[in-house]
């Protein structure tokens, strides 16, 4: 084999995975994103504290995705590692979050597709995070909690101290440690 | 010496206003082929829906290449606006863009929702300024902070509900 021909089968070759990289993320599943006018913007962690029903540091143990309307959401069933506001004895809390594997109307047709929400994918299971909760009403499921401005009040926990702040939210320039949170 | 001045001007009006440029409106990779777009009313909508969405429109269009016309007959609409109460969410309305590749091409569908659970009790002006803000999302704009432009990110801090100088440049900038 000639040496451009070489090059040419390496250079397809890599331009092949690279294709099927970006076609293929998320085991087949395509991304699908959408924005939202969020109701509540939060500048500090201190309104953050003021607003929230419940602060509690939650490990994920499950999730389940409800197709609801046009959307996707996702309900986790999570335990209570620590309560820094609300009820010390809570044990578990389910939350609910807008996104999620679901089926969709892409292109005309009810498809399979992993939905995010302004750039802030919802709760995996074994993830863990601090979060600051208000209680949810409406239709979806009971008995749930939402994220504080939808995803500004979610902080996952990358060991004991780093946290992953939310994308697109003010507070995440000025937070990446637990202790910037002020518990 | 002067060479060096002509070539640090040049650098400075070339990449000092593309930065002002880049500050100005953020985008979200990804825009309609065309700038004249159908919509279609999903006939469930609540009708107190209807005129603040038109007039977001209008909005748009009378300062932008865009224009909108409802869908007629079998064509495709490109914006769709439907509305359910989807609960205490967080967000009053969202927009998903589809693309005719999925995960590439230009988008082929916006789907707009708005939560009826925090849209019931807004006045029509609201409405307006939150259909807009999605509608500018459905032309390719991300979310901005400057609390003049209708793309700030959060209706609270939002002081606006038409477009604002860099809204409609990112538009221009998009559909040329």
């Amino acid at each position: 084999m000639k040496k451009y021909e070489k090059i040419g089968l390496l250079l397809s070759g890599s331009l092949l995975a690279v294709s099927l990289f970006f076609v293929t993320p998320n085991n087949n599943i395509a991304d699908v994103h959408a924005e939202a006018d969020i109701v509540d913007h939060f500048s500090n962690v201190e309104e953050l504290s003021a607003r929230a029903e419940l602060i509690l540091e939650v490990d994920v143990n499950s999730t389940e995705s409800i197709d609801f309307g046009d959307l996707v959401f996702t309900v986790s069933n999570n335990t209570v590692k620590k309560v820094y506001k609300g009820n010390e004895d809570m044990k578990s809390v389910s939350i609910l979050e807008t996104g999620g594997i679901g089926r969709l109307n892409v292109n005309g047709k009810r498809a399979e597709a992993n939905l995010i929400l302004n750039d802030n994918e919802e709760f995996k299971k074994k993830d863990k995070a601090i979060v600051y909760l208000e209680k949810y009403e409406g239709p979806i499921a009971k008995d749930c909690y939402v994220i504080l401005g939808v995803y500004q009040g979610k902080f996952k926990l990358k060991n004991t101290n780093e946290i992953v702040p939310p994308n697109s939210s003010e507070l995440s320039k000025e937070i990446d440690q637990l202790s910037d949170l002020d518990l | 010496m002067k060479k060096l001045l002509i070539v640090a001007l040049l650098f400075v009006s070339t990449f000092g206003l593309a930065l002002t440029d880049a500050q100005a409106y953020n985008l979200l990779g990804g825009k309609h082929k065309t700038k004249n777009l159908a919509y279609r009313i999903n006939p469930l909508l609540e009708t107190k829906y209807h005129s603040p969405f038109k007039t977001a429109m209008a909005s748009w269009a009378a300062v932008t290449p865009i224009s909108f016309a409802s869908q007629v007959g079998t064509n495709r609409a490109q914006i769709i606006i439907n509305g359910k109460d989807y609960g205490s969410t967080g967000w009053n309305a969202q927009n998903t863009n589809y693309r005719d590749l999925i995960v590439a091409g230009n988008y082929v569908d916006s789907i707009i929702d708005a939560n009826y659970y925090y849209m019931s009790g807004m006045t029509n002006s609201t409405r307006q300024g939150v259909f807009a803000h999605e509608l500018g999302h459905s032309l390719g704009l991300d979310h901005v902070t400057n609390t003049k432009q209708v793309m700030c990110t959060s209706r609270a801090g939002r002081a606006v509900i038409t477009p604002g100088s860099d809204d409609i440049a990112g538009v221009k900038a998009l559909y040329k």
